[in-house]
């Protein structure tokens, strides 16, 4: 949503705004014939004291290497995050209200939002494979659907989580850069900033040996190594929640740029540097042909945030939510904007039900027949200041 | 677009452009550069002295920047930098003591909020503007464009440069559209006739785009847009002079910066209505290298606008 499409730009009768995300990522077994799965509706479920206003739904593959698969033989052609979101339809209804859908929409098949950057075109890797860089120079954007008003004090807590990732050693880490944009000031404008090294815990070398589709974990957030607590060495592997990737309310407050008062805030920035991860893959893989293309970061981080001294406090949605459901301006992700908002009050829930069509030819492993499917829907809780 | 909107679009540019004609105000594209080689040590890389400054006599408004690689590296290499390079190059901008988006180098591609992809057929070789404001050419009007490569190609390159419209009496459609072919580094003036209005009505011009393709003996026919440079002139009314300024070295602006609308760059959108530069006013601009890893690289920045005659 571009920034001039926000519907106001004061706060409404004493009415306040916070983003909301309501998402689920699910792993389905790919079969031979027709599925429809239902997503669970605790996570479509609105547990909030406030009325949420969904206005856009986003649908992405969760936790792939790679967007495009290669049509090289013997790869399986739908372990890509391009498999989730040209094949999967969705059905979307309001218990006791209506159906949005009575039958199977292909998100791709309404009219999609731009959300995309031109990129790079073609990079080459250390061992000599050609392939296209992951999209968008590693940027997600969330255009806030409504300006959020801070009080003096106030802060944003976000954190990012670390990813599950192919071990190799390529030199510089993956780097994670956050901004939250607010407008006013001298330049009219302003941003706080925080940036991160991207924590990553080795997949196990017999997933290296086949990263393409491979899911580690079908779940979604994923388990990583538990915390060592106690005497002892420091763990090598991070958590998810790991600190490193905590943008703080401190960090957050030491960046005020003005003592004027409340602050409007009108988006979330994040740009991950990945090109080692891109490289490392695209050498697991070997020189293929036709050339594959690597998947975004975005989603295999997992995010939550939430405010600290104001605001409701609440998480914006269920912590976990893949970078790339939520922050839906810019995305990897499919997002199409509702042509009439839904509103759940509290209590309320969505039924949400995912369409996956037949899959001829489908490969042995596993992990290379499973489709980790993301849907979210994203808008924003009303609330009474 | 459906019919009904596209006929709202066409009153609203005609009650835009004739309402400005009649209280005597005229609108004219702008956009100001730098051609910065970034300092690979991690030293900060100050942007050329005096470029982003309002130098003429009207005010000007600013509302986009965009930032993209230079095809070349410094040395003017005849490889191609890694585009991915611009993840690595931060920047901020200085006014008055205040910084832009952050004291912090921000990196470049984090400074983007405008979804710019057009089709993956077109985009690397292809910018399009769609002007703030549009501007007039008044009947016998004409623009002036320049253009020139930056490496000599293997073959020729064809060149693209076209302006749409309307008529501010009929709302009829105009189309202008001059085409090159360069094979060289020799700056070249497209052909006046091609940009002249010579119909009885003012157009009302509100868009504008420019595409470069691959050398045609190429078997990859999908263009660089970031090797060409393009100056834009109108000659007749309107102010007459450059529409882009820029570092003396570089007097012709990189057309990739040319890429608001859809295109190759990184654009970002300055809050609200933007920025005001009054005259002799403007910022300066720093880079910085992020990683050790970034080769000497060249990086376009342009902030574009309007300017306002009254």
């Amino acid at each position: 949503m571009d920034a001039a499409e926000r519907i106001d730009d004061l706060p409404e009768g004493g009415l306040l705004y916070e983003p909301r995300s309501l998402w689920s990522v699910q792993a389905v077994e790919m079969s031979s014939l027709r599925q429809e799965v239902g997503m669970p509706r605790i996570h479509f479920y609105n547990g909030g004291k406030h009325p949420i206003t969904l206005d856009r739904v986003a649908i992405h593959g969760i936790n792939y290497d790679l967007a495009v698969q290669s049509t090289a033989q013997g790869l399986p052609t739908h372990a890509s995050a391009s498999a989730v979101q040209n094949a999967v339809s969705l059905k979307i209804g309001v218990p006791f209200r209506n159906h949005f859908s009575r039958s199977p929409v292909l998100i791709d098949g309404l009219v999609p939002e731009p959300t995309g950057l031109t990129g790079p075109r073609a990079a080459v890797a250390s061992a000599g494979g050609t392939y296209f860089p992951s999209s968008n120079w590693g940027l997600s954007l969330l255009n806030l659907s409504k300006p959020l008003y801070l009080p003096r004090n106030a802060a944003i807590e976000s954190s990012f989580s670390a990813v599950r990732r192919p071990d190799f050693d390529a030199g510089l880490d993956p780097r994670g850069y956050a901004v939250w944009q607010q407008e006013g000031g001298l330049f009219a404008g302003f941003s706080r900033s925080f940036d991160w090294p991207i924590l990553g815990q080795a997949a196990t070398s017999s997933e290296l040996s086949d990263p393409v589709g491979t899911v580690p974990e079908q779940g979604w957030p994923y388990a990583l190594t538990p915390l060592q607590l106690g005497y002892g060495p420091v763990p090598q592997t991070p958590q998810f929640w790991d600190p490193t990737g905590h943008f703080s309310s401190k960090r957050f407050r030491e960046q005020e740029a003005t003592r004027a008062g409340s602050s409007k805030l009108t988006a979330l920035r994040v740009m991950l540097d990945q090109r080692q991860i891109d490289d490392g893959v695209s050498d697991a893989l070997g020189a293929i042909n036709p050339r594959p293309t690597m998947e975004s970061l975005a989603g295999k981080i997992g995010t939550r945030i939430r405010t600290a001294d104001g605001g409701t406090k609440e998480w914006w949605w269920r912590p976990g939510a893949p970078l790339s459901l939520v922050a839906d301006t810019i995305t990897p992700a499919t997002v199409y904007k509702l042509a009439m908002p839904i509103t759940l009050s509290p209590e309320d829930s969505l039924d949400v039900r995912a369409i996956i069509p037949a899959i001829p030819n489908l490969p042995q492993a596993t992990a290379a027949r499973t489709m980790n499917i993301g849907i979210s829907f994203n808008g924003f809780a009303t609330i009474e200041g | 677009m459906t019919v009904e909107n596209a006929n709202q679009l066409r009153a609203n540019l005609v009650q835009l452009a004739s309402g400005s004609l009649a209280d005597g105000i005229l609108h004219e594209p702008r956009a100001f550069y730098d051609v910065i080689d970034v300092d690979p040590d991690g030293q900060i890389t100050p942007g050329n002295p005096e470029v982003f400054k309002n130098g003429e006599r009207h005010p000007i408004r600013l509302t986009h920047m965009t930032a993209a690689l230079a095809a070349e590296t410094v040395e003017d290499q005849p490889a191609f930098q890694d585009e991915r390079n611009i993840q690595r190059i931060g920047m901020r901008m200085e006014f008055h003591n205040q910084f832009y988006q952050n004291p912090e180098f921000l990196p470049l591609p984090l400074w983007g909020d405008m979804p710019t992809a057009a089709s993956p057929q077109v985009s690397f070789g292809t910018s399009a503007w769609e002007f703030d404001v549009p501007f007039i050419l008044s009947a016998r009007d004409t623009l002036t464009v320049e253009v020139e490569l930056s490496s000599v190609p293997s073959s020729a390159r064809r060149v693209n440069v076209s302006f749409v419209g309307i008529g501010l009496l009929s709302g009829r459609e105009y189309l202008l559209n001059s085409e090159a072919s360069l094979d060289s580094v020799v700056r070249t003036k497209m052909s006046s006739v091609a940009f002249r209005n010579d119909g009885s009505e003012p157009m009302i011009l509100s868009r504008g785009t420019c595409n470069v393709s691959a050398p045609v003996d190429e078997d990859d026919p999908t263009g660089d847009i970031r090797v060409l440079s393009l100056q834009v002139r109108q000659v007749g009314n309107g102010t007459n002079a450059n529409w882009f300024q820029g570092p003396t070295a570089f007097p012709l602006m990189p057309a990739v910066l040319w890429g608001v609308k859809s295109g190759r760059c990184v654009v970002h959108k300055f809050p609200g209505d933007g920025l005001l530069w009054e005259p002799g006013e403007g910022i300066s601009l720093e880079l910085q290298s992020l990683s050790d890893l970034v080769p000497p690289a060249r990086v376009f920045v342009g902030l574009t606008g309007y300017i306002t005659v009254s």
